[in-house]
């Protein structure tokens, strides 16, 4: 296999609260491959949003560094990173985030306009029909249900077509049937458009059914398993 | 139904009732004690009035009480509640006060108290039947009069104010289609007005001045409708132009916390109110240096050339190189000395200027401000008793009463039998102002003596020498200074008056372009070429004034620039609440790849924008003010400051520069909440919250 797609070298993060420090994350090392599926678990406080963060270039780790197909990110001036963050990563939170002024289609336009007046308003269509809301276009995040927010969410991550998507917990604060229809929309991506996802979730159901799940514990990487399982049968990734 | 509504046909009553109530206060005030000392002496009105006025304010009593009890019924905290109750108790606690002031009224007229409190048709027969004063102590009513129309001013507009805030109650749509209609009314109001009446009134004409302050009302309300309707649109259009500018104008038209809302309303009326106000003092004080101006340009000459000490001898050829310069428009020659002016009653200094009737139109406004008398009349003084007709400065020149008549006849009469030498040996005229006038108490034919310092050599030393002269003009320049210093004869007689024949003080000069006028001095002195000869120009002439009023300006901009000021903090804290408020989308935006600047970008329009739209509207009302002041005309006490009306000169780059500040104003103070959003943290700011 060629260069791995982001690879974390002895990151570490040390947060300073009232003058004591407190090291979330005690030098992690992970590598992901380009169209893979990672899931990251593991217990509250385990440093598993602080990772997420970091890969995501939110924020800036303590030691070690990130690289992006063999590129440091963690040296990048903050409109680079900007950028970089713009057209390479696509993030789907827990609570959503959606813009409350904006429509389901201004939203998923957003990265586009901020990357310079790029409206790519028939992509953003288009990925709105994919996630079934082609009904909902004008309509402001506080008329969508839950379920359609996450799916808004989730087409505004994908619009620059970025490598990877991040995301923390999409299915956190979603009923299980709601929860499923966006796993599944998930796989669905991932099959179809080779994206990278690495999620954080607390669902054993869902990490279950992952092909790599990295486990952590206490700022470290506890283990690390591939599954060969429930893809194999779905058809390799570009 | 789930919310309750007390606003019903009763609160609405109540709210019409409140706002007609404000309109008869105010029309009443308008018209002021004057009338009502005149309907106290016509009974039947007068009693009419105080029913009509008793029996609406008891029905009003009846009316708030019905409503309180209404209101009472509905459960605490139940929407509009509240409101309804403070109004039922204001229009109550009004209507008591109106009934007792009016009930004070009458008995301060002396009217029987039974017609007071009843309001009725037998109280009225009683009152009709008992009407039988004559002797009302006018002396007590005003002052009466003026307490109870500011109580009732005071409670009516309380209940007016409620009332505007019933108006939220109203359903959103109701009131969308009351706009609309309103809106439609509006328009053809604004075409009819502007087809119809005039823009500036005619002098002196009420009539007039009524329909162009309704022109301009109704076209103001148009003005500021047409506003709010092209808010929407403009943003819109505005959202168009890119990703930052169309955030920012999402984030001002999202529906925000009240506070917010408050405080981003508050700092909008705090820049236009401080704009508003600082064009409008602009202006004023531009209007008194635009008047001063033409004041000094009128009376004097736009360039004098004279020499320091002397008088100038062979003057004749000067004066023709001066007429030659390009841009000059007229010239001429003026000796001036100061002198006593004698009148029968009383004596006064004056300056004393011979001038050269031909050519002094040319240069001053002289023959145009003479309220009296002709210019002529210097050349030819004969003429003066021939035509004479004696008027006053204050008087009217055309006899009105038949005492003016016969005095007039009378005067003819004294003219014509004078004697024949003393028409042969006409004296001299003299023009002067209108307040050296009034002190000596002249009018034109009067006789005076002029006492000049130049005499003769007499046996006990010199003697001033002394000469009659004949009042053959009165003018008035609107400059108390000119008005009371100064004097004018023909130039020959002044030659020979003050033994300078032949010589001249200087020659004044009218150029093309006032504005110029100092770099013309300064090719004039070369042309001429006489080191000896100043030349100076108006504004250096006057230098002390204008350089005072420069200063008082630029004071007056300072003082009101930290209105400005103090507004742009209202500003500033609107945009840290903003950023405070959107802090989390700020963090989306970031996570999904805004640089610090386009966030920086984002903050600093929305600062723009609430800047440009306080400014707008600042200027808008400083422009009507200004305008309104500038057509309709304040009037000022003449006695007091020697003008008529409050001068005001709208300046556009004035309009420009008040505007440039607002907005750079509100520029800086948009800068660091604006720094402040783009450093929020999206880490911090997407922390489950």
């Amino acid at each position: 296999m060629s260069d791995p797609l982001v690879t974390v070298q002895n990151v570490t993060k040390t947060f300073e609260h009232e003058g004591r420090s407190l090291e979330v994350l005690k030098g992690i090392d992970l590598e992901v491959d380009c169209g893979e599926m990672v899931t990251i678990v593991g217990p509250s406080g385990a440093g598993k949003s602080t990772l997420l963060h970091l890969i995501g270039t939110l924020d800036l780790p303590t030691e070690g560094k990130i690289l992006y197909d063999g590129r440091d990110v963690t040296r990048l001036g903050s409109s680079d990173l900007a950028e970089f963050r713009n057209r390479s990563i696509g993030f789907v939170f827990q609570f959503h985030h959606l813009l409350p002024e904006f429509t389901a289609l201004e939203n998923v336009m957003m990265p586009g306009l901020i990357q310079g007046g790029r409206r790519l308003e028939n992509r953003a269509r288009k990925l709105l029909d994919e996630v079934g809301l082609s009904e909902r276009l004008t309509h402001r995040p506080g008329e969508l249900s839950g379920g359609e927010q996450q799916r808004v969410a989730l087409a505004r991550a994908l619009l620059m077509e970025p490598k990877l998507v991040l995301a923390d917990e999409p299915t956190g604060n979603l009923d299980s049937q709601t929860s499923d229809a966006v796993q599944s929309l998930i796989f669905d991506l991932n099959r179809r458009h080779g994206i990278t996802f690495l999620i954080v979730t607390h669902s054993r159901d869902f990490a279950a059914m992952m092909p790599r799940e990295v486990s952590m514990k206490d700022g470290r990487i506890d283990s690390d398993v591939r599954r060969a399982q429930p893809l194999e049968t779905q058809g390799k990734p570009t | 139904m789930s919310q309750p509504r007390p606003l019903g046909v009763w609160t609405a009553v109540l709210c019409g009732f409140g706002v007609l109530h404000v309109v008869a206060v105010l029309v009443l005030g308008a018209t002021s004690t004057q009338w009502f000392q005149a309907t106290i002496g016509n009974d039947l009105l007068w009693v009419r009035l105080a029913i009509a006025w008793t029996t609406t304010q008891l029905t009003l009593m009846l009316l708030s009480a019905a409503v309180l009890q209404r209101a009472a019924r509905l459960p605490r905290g139940a929407r509009g509640r509240a409101r309804t109750v403070g109004l039922a108790i204001t229009a109550g606690l009004h209507a008591v006060i109106s009934t007792a002031s009016v009930g004070v009224l009458l008995w301060a007229a002396r009217v029987s108290v039974g017609h007071v409190l009843g309001g009725t048709i037998p109280s009225l027969l009683f009152g009709l039947t008992h009407l039988a004063y004559s002797d009302v102590d006018l002396a007590w009513v005003p002052t009466l009069y003026h307490t109870a129309t500011t109580l009732q001013g005071v409670t009516a507009a309380l209940i007016v104010t409620l009332s505007m805030s019933c108006w939220f109650l109203v359903p959103a749509k109701r009131r969308q289609r009351f706009w609309w209609g309103f809106d439609a009314a509006l328009v053809l109001a604004f075409l009819a007005v502007s087809f119809l009446f005039p823009l500036s009134p005619t002098d002196g004409d009420d009539a007039s001045l009524a329909r162009a302050v309704v022109r301009v009302g109704i076209t103001t309300v148009f003005a500021v409708r047409l506003a709010l309707r092209m808010v929407g649109p403009l943003l819109s259009m505005f959202e168009r132009i890119g990703f930052r500018s169309m955030v920012a104008a999402r984030h001002l038209r999202a529906k925000k916390t009240g506070f917010l809302a408050a405080s981003g309303t508050l700092s909008i009326l705090a820049v236009a109110v401080s704009s508003c106000m600082l064009i409008s003092v602009l202006s004023v004080m531009g209007g008194f240096r635009a008047d001063l101006k033409k004041k000094i340009l009128g009376n004097r000459a736009h360039i004098v050339v004279d020499k320091a000490f002397e008088e100038l001898d062979d003057w004749q050829p000067l004066l023709e190189r001066t007429r030659q310069t390009k841009g000059v428009v007229g010239a001429t020659p003026f000796l001036q000395v100061e002198v006593m002016v004698s009148s029968l009653s009383n004596r006064a200094g004056a300056i004393l200027r011979g001038i050269d009737p031909a050519t002094v139109s040319e240069v001053t406004e002289l023959a145009h401000n003479l309220t009296h008398g002709k210019l002529e009349y210097l050349q030819h003084p004969e003429r003066i008793l021939d035509s004479s007709i004696h008027t006053s400065p204050a008087g009217s020149t055309t006899p009105t009463g038949p005492l003016d008549a016969m005095i007039h006849d009378a005067e003819r009469a004294a003219a014509k039998g004078l004697p024949n030498e003393a028409k042969e040996d006409a004296m001299p005229g003299l023009i002067v102002g209108q307040e050296l006038a009034r002190a000596l108490r002249l009018v034109v034919g009067d006789r005076v003596t002029v006492v000049s310092p130049r005499g003769d050599l007499g046996p006990t030393g010199p003697i001033p020498k002394t000469r009659p002269f004949r009042i053959a003009g009165i003018f008035y320049s609107g400059m108390y200074e000119y008005d009371m210093k100064h004097a004018y004869i023909d130039l020959s007689v002044a030659q020979r008056f003050l033994r300078a024949e032949g010589r001249i003080s200087g020659i004044e000069v009218k150029v093309k372009d006032v504005e110029r006028a100092a770099a013309l001095a300064a090719e004039l002195a070369s042309t001429i070429g006489q080191d000896e000869l100043r030349v100076r120009d108006w504004k250096t002439m006057n230098q002390q004034l204008f350089g005072a009023l420069a200063l008082e300006k630029l004071a007056m901009f300072i003082t009101l620039g930290i209105a400005i000021l103090i507004a742009g903090f209202s500003v500033f804290g609107t945009l840290t609440l903003l950023v405070q408020e959107k802090r989390r989308e700020v963090g989306i935006l970031k996570a999904m790849g805004t640089s610090a600047r386009g966030v920086i970008r984002i903050f600093v329009i929305e600062g723009l924008l609430i800047g440009a739209a306080g400014s707008l509207m600042g200027l808008g009302l400083g422009f009507v003010l200004t305008f309104a002041a500038e057509h309709f005309g304040i009037r000022m006490n003449p006695e007091v400051y020697y003008i008529d009306k409050l001068p005001v000169h709208l300046d556009p780059t004035e309009f420009a520069m008040v505007g440039a500040a607002t907005v750079v104003v509100c520029l800086a103070a948009t800068l660091f909440p604006a720094y402040q959003a783009s450093r929020v943290r999206p880490v911090d700011a997407l922390r489950y919250d």
